[in-house]
């Protein structure tokens, strides 16, 4: 009976790896974006460790948390950016912003319309506990 | 002293070599259609189709990208983490809305920590719980929260699906083709079933000391040998293995022509300790393919984050069941004295670069604030002059 090796570790982080990157160029949230830019990173990690594990040593380790601080300063940059833009167009679509495209290229338009979506559910309502006072126009005595 | 070399082989790739790699990019193809069919766009398909691809995806993954090894309680733990993060990974992806999205982030988090504790890494599996799972999550929700809207919208809406999976997985075909090539261990996976089949074979003849068995068996043996030397030399790039077993092989054979008469137990007493020499160096093998150190006579590196990578092998202390080599028990501590010995300098531009984020951060998020509030307050000042 054999035992797990280096290379299934490094497939899980491979496949973790590509999954970050469909999410990034498939998606038009920009904060579903970042978080699949954060997959990638993770799969990185799992690599890392896989790598010190079966050298015997901890540098991947060390690396890891160099890149856990790394990964958490991106984060609040890009949180930061993110905020600010949805301010100035109030919008997450990463669409709204393809402005800023090189010169002479096409606009990218959608041409399909979204279905019809259906509307979103009430608040819920708390049902009234006790009696309900009176209003203060009949009321009889502002003593 | 154990060195490894690498023999760089690139035939060329014709369409019967794309066809021979079948195992390879057939779960690659069903996992990227899944993640095509299951991303958000305006005229969905139904979702149990891009499940039930997912699924059959993720179970030819498990059988043909990972090579199955026996049933163990680490290969049950990491069956279940790596394909519970795959599967969280996929939902991430594909989910339409963000903040669930950001939900199934943390399931990804989470179960990445588990292979981190497979991995020998506790101190790394707290502390990525934390920073991930907790803060950097919070955050995003936070963020979400911030931003929200009632309906769903084209952000959410519609994706680039299907030129984004095809690119994924040209990605990923060829990210595991290269680590396939180096790292895949399934020749000297057989080698060692070989060898301990051998094992078993010679102790039973021990016992009975039949000198016919033993020439039979070692017969058996060379045959079993050989083919696996065959296959090793096809395959895989460990020079040091292919010449031990070579030589075992000679030495068998002599064993058959000088030894014909006299005691069993000797000749087969000596040949059983060889096969457990070849045994070890084979999982020592397995464990340190497709890496290449530098050698050691020439490049001398730090022994503080614990030993360098290019020892010889007799000096790593080596797990004898699988051949891994043992980690500190201490895992805090050492990766602690790794930090503010090997990588001092790094951690202290770490913590600079994160007190440059933080303070970006806000300085950020400040500025558009202002320049509204300046913006608004020229506007009435402009109103209140017409007026």
């Amino acid at each position: 009976m054999t035992a797990l090796s280096l290379h299934h570790y490094l497939v899980v982080g491979a496949v973790l790896f590509a999954l970050g990157t469909v999410g990034f160029l498939g998606r038009r949230n920009l904060i579903l974006m970042i978080l699949s830019a954060e997959m990638m990173l993770q799969g990185v990690a799992i690599n890392l460790v896989a790598f010190a594990r079966f050298h015997g040593n901890l540098q991947g380790q060390s690396f890891v948390l160099f890149l856990l601080t790394v990964a958490a300063c991106e984060a609040a940059m890009a949180l930061a950016l993110i905020l600010m833009l949805y301010k100035q167009r109030s919008s997450l679509d990463v669409n709204v912003w393809q402005d800023l495209r090189e010169p002479g290229w096409e606009p990218y338009e959608d041409l399909e319309p979204l279905p019809e979506q259906p509307a979103p559910a009430p608040l819920p309502r708390l049902t009234v506990a006790g009696k309900e006072p009176k209003k203060r126009s009949q009321e009889k005595s502002h003593v | 002293m154990f060195d490894l070399y690498l023999a760089v082989t690139a035939p060329p790739v014709g369409l019967q070599k794309l066809l021979s790699l079948w195992p390879l990019w057939l779960p690659i193809v069903v996992g990227a259609l899944a993640i095509f069919l299951l991303m958000p766009r305006p005229r969905p398909y139904p979702t149990v189709y891009g499940a039930l691809l997912g699924l059959l995806a993720l179970l030819l993954a498990g059988r043909f990208l990972v090579a199955p090894v026996g049933v163990a309680p680490e290969t049950v733990l990491f069956y279940l983490f790596a394909g519970l993060a795959v599967a969280s990974g996929t939902l991430l992806v594909t989910q339409q809305n963000p903040a669930r999205a950001a939900l199934s982030f943390t399931l990804v988090v989470l179960n990445g920590c588990g292979l981190f504790l497979l991995l020998a890494a506790p101190f790394l599996m707290a502390a990525t719980i934390i920073v991930y799972a907790g803060a950097i999550i919070v955050t995003f929700l936070f963020v979400l929260m911030l931003a929200q809207q009632v309906k769903w919208t084209d952000a959410d809406a519609r994706s680039e699906a299907g030129r984004a999976s095809f690119t994924g997985g040209i990605l990923l075909a060829t990210l595991l083709f290269v680590i396939g090539e180096g790292y895949a261990t399934p020749s000297v996976d057989a080698l060692i079933a070989g060898v301990e089949k051998c094992q078993k074979e010679l102790a039973s003849v021990i016992e009975s000391s039949d000198k016919e068995e033993l020439t039979k068996t070692v017969k058996d043996i060379n045959e079993e040998l050989q083919g696996s030397e065959q296959s090793l030399l096809r395959q895989t790039l460990v020079l040091v293995a292919s010449h031990r077993l070579k030589d075992l092989t000679q030495r068998v054979e002599r064993l058959l022509i000088e030894e014909p008469e006299g005691p069993v137990e000797k000749p087969a007493e000596r040949l059983s300790k060889q096969l457990s020499s070849l045994h070890a160096l084979l999982l020592e093998t397995r464990n340190r393919l497709g890496t290449s150190p530098p050698p050691v006579d020439r490049v001398q590196l730090s022994n503080l984050s614990g030993p360098p990578s290019n020892l010889s092998a007799s000096e790593i202390r080596r797990d004898s069941k699988t051949g891994r080599p043992m980690m500190p028990a201490d895992n805090a501590a050492f990766l602690g004295r790794s930090l503010f010995t090997d990588y001092l300098l790094p951690l202290q531009l770490g913590g600079l670069l994160l007190l440059v984020a933080t303070v970006g951060a806000v300085a950020i998020a400040q500025r558009h604030l202002d320049q509204t509030r300046k913006s608004q307050a020229a506007n009435r000042g402009g109103s209140g002059g017409q007026a």
